[in-house]
């Protein structure tokens, strides 16, 4: 499981996860994505792309980012592409806490929009 | 004969793991090769990964501490069309689909889990669960568009079929999509429908013959594609056994996933032949399945006078009224559970708010500071929090925090906060104060060991010495404090940021040292005061806040703190409170006051 982020212009985080997010995965990386996403207010797109599982855990680990943003007035998007990750998002409803979007460059419109 | 269900010679496929997180790799691993191994499409391919990591998760969540004895077995077997994926283990009992059913569902505001199980039900296509030698049971079924090495049934030419005496008395019925089936669909295999019946629980030791006889003046009906047979309200007049596929009963609407499953060689609709009132639930045939209807007549003047048939009818009768007694005994019992919950979460929240020093109460023998506090908590618990305490003489530590979530996992994290913040604070070193910073240190430091929910607090902390009027000042990302100096407005303190509490284990804390006017009031409150929202969803904000402070400032701490706590929930409205607000103020009348 790997991360890496880079900031584009307009202050936007783009955070882009590597790798399956089950249980190992999540554990891998969930210090350092909660860290880098939460630590402070601010606008991030969680790139999703390569991500090609996701179970309950990494979803949670997801859901939690959202919340502290949300709930201090801060701004997130996640990057899916089409397919199985994505109908598994919408099981759990991640939809209707934050923006899913298909491409980067859509999710940087969603975010920068408002 | 077409077989929609398992044979048992099937090679079934076998993985036996230790109950540890490293296994779920395994577990992923062996099924992407069975799945390669079987040209499954990538999408059922990850419903069957999913599915497994998720109950084998649940596993290792809720079979107890680890063992050497506790073994989990997956048995993997397919049929045409179909996966079958068993998962045993010896833990503890866990029924998957109870615990789902006890369970709040998992939303935007809940605690954040339970969503495992939730996928389970969403991405397979049904599941069993059964406890039985010691074993937990749950078996797993997935339709899948690989496994396609069924070839097409060879066509059997009919002829007339002499045996069709009644075809009209079941058909025609409609479809999902409301056309409807033609007359009597039997085919040329369903003539071997006897054979096949001979094998049901409920023909057992009938001879073949007298069957046949029996069984051909019924219907056979083909349902290509989904059909509805039954709604509730309609009037039946026969029993469908299924043949194969399988047939459905939906207890509540048309769309509820809460469905019984009837599968080959099972039967309906014999309550509502007996009794002759309408059918209470809905009955719906999948695609592709093949039902024999069997009317009242022939079952009542054929069938049930054979003393077999007429003990394996009882029987299957029997069973079901006993499970459904089962059933409202067990609903019963989740009700029961509840209220105790609810009970529980009471006395919780009276708990919680006995540990928040009494607001009315504030230091009255202290004519230096005047200090009042207000908290309104937006469900049965909460996790936001205030103190204040003189840590001697001379300095007074006060604090106020919000622990992010809500429920009973953040009112407990907000009680481990409450409580190391007290002991932090009140330590000596030295028999002096200890820095402001080191104590949110330490208390940071504890908060990250033991924090498997990965919870955490903002908080903004200070020590205000009385006798100078310097207050030093901590903001771990929590909201500015406000500070009202005499004749002028109240403004944000500036004060340098900090992470917030229980994230990242080694960390420093800055602290920040500002001097109090004697006759400044200082406010502290939490993020729930200015996100408050109107019944038009707009949110309270700073400036309605310092507007508000600033209007109320020439009165005491207790005037200053209901002043605020009165405009936020004058404009809060009716609308729904979703956070805890919680508000401290405190004005240093100056050292010269005592």
């Amino acid at each position: 499981m790997e991360m890496r982020h880079e900031t584009l212009e307009g202050e936007i985080t783009v955070v882009a996860l590597c790798g399956r997010l089950d249980l190992e995965g999540t554990q891998a990386v969930d210090q350092k994505f909660s860290f880098l996403t939460t630590s402070r207010t601010g606008r991030f797109l969680i790139d999703l792309t390569e991500v090609p599982y996701i179970a309950s855990i990494g979803i949670r680990m997801l859901l939690m980012t959202a919340r502290s943003q949300m709930q201090r007035g801060g701004r997130i998007a996640l990057v899916v592409p089409e397919g199985m990750s994505r109908q598994v998002l919408e099981t759990a409803g991640i939809g209707q806490v934050v923006p899913m979007c298909v491409d980067i460059d859509s999710a940087r419109d969603t975010i920068a929009a408002g | 004969m077409n077989r929609a269900t398992f044979p048992r010679a099937a090679s079934p496929q076998r993985l036996r793991i230790a109950p540890e997180p490293a296994s779920l790799r395994t577990v992923s691993d062996w099924l992407h090769a069975f799945a390669s191994a079987h040209s499954l499409s990538p999408d059922d391919t990850y419903r069957l990964d999913l599915c497994a990591g998720e109950l084998v998760t649940n596993i290792l969540d809720h079979s107890g501490a680890p063992s050497r004895d506790h073994l989990i077995e997956l048995v993997l077997s397919q049929g045409e069309r179909r996966v079958r994926l068993e998962i045993l283990d010896t833990g503890r009992p866990f029924d998957p689909g109870e615990h789902l059913a006890t369970t709040p569902p998992p939303g935007p505001d809940a605690p954040p889990g339970g969503w495992g199980l939730r996928l389970v039900r969403r991405f397979s296509d049904g599941w069993e669960y059964e406890r039985a030698g010691g074993h937990n049971r749950t078996t797993l079924e997935f339709e899948v568009a690989g496994l396609a090495q069924a070839a097409s049934r060879p066509k059997v030419e009919r002829g007339p079929d002499r045996r069709q005496a009644f075809p009209e008395s079941h058909a025609p019925w409609r479809r999902a999509d409301g056309t409807a089936t033609g007359g009597n669909e039997r085919s040329g295999t369903d003539r071997r429908a006897a054979g096949v019946l001979a094998q049901f629980e409920m023909f057992r030791g009938v001879p073949y013959a007298l069957l046949e006889q029996l069984l051909a003046k019924c219907v056979v009906a083909r349902f290509g594609t989904e059909t509805v047979l039954l709604r509730p309200g309609d009037r039946n007049d026969a029993i469908a056994f299924v043949l194969e596929g399988r047939l459905r009963v939906h207890l509540g609407t048309l769309d509820s996933r809460d469905h019984v499953p009837v599968d080959r060689g099972r039967f309906v609709g014999e309550l509502s032949v007996i009794d002759g009132d309408p059918v209470s639930a809905f009955v719906v045939a999948e695609a592709g399945t093949r039902v024999l209807l069997v009317d009242s007549q022939t079952l009542f003047t054929r069938l049930l006078p054979i003393e077999s048939v007429n003990r394996s009818f009882l029987r299957v009768l029997t069973a079901r009224v006993r499970r459904s007694s089962e059933r409202i005994v067990e609903q019963l019992r989740a009700t029961l559970a509840l209220e105790q919950l609810q009970r529980d979460l009471r006395v919780a929240h009276d708990i919680q708010l006995g540990m928040l020093p009494n607001p009315e109460a504030f230091f009255p023998d202290r004519d230096d500071v005047d200090c009042a506090a207000a908290i309104r908590i937006a469900q049965e618990v909460g996790g936001d929090f205030y103190d204040v305490f003189f840590l001697d003489e001379r300095h007074l530590f006060l604090t106020i925090g919000d622990v992010c979530g809500k429920g009973l996992s953040a009112a407990l994290f907000m009680v481990r906060a409450l409580t190391l913040l007290r002991t932090e604070a009140t330590r000596r070193g030295g028999g002096r104060v200890a820095p402001l910073a080191r104590i949110v240190e330490r208390v940071n430091r504890q908060l990250f060991e033991r924090n498997e929910a990965s919870l955490f607090v903002t908080l903004f902390c200070a020590v205000l010495d009385t006798a100078t009027g310097r207050l030093s000042c901590v903001n771990a990302g929590h909201n500015p404090a406000l500070l009202g100096a005499p004749g002028q407005d109240f403004t944000p303190l500036d004060v340098a940021r900090n992470t917030v509490v229980g994230i990242l284990g080694d960390i420093g804390f800055r602290c920040t040292d500002v001097q109090l006017p004697p006759g400044s009031v200082l406010v502290l409150f939490t993020d729930g005061v200015t996100e408050a929202e109107s019944e038009t969803g707009e949110q309270f904000g700073s400036v309605r806040l310092l507007a508000t402070l600033d209007a109320a400032s020439g009165g005491s701490s207790t005037d200053v703190v209901h002043a605020a706590v009165d405009a936020v929930v004058t404009f809060s409205g009716s609308a729904p409170r979703t956070d805890d607000i919680a508000v401290l103020a405190l004005r240093f009348r100056g050292a010269d006051s005592l």
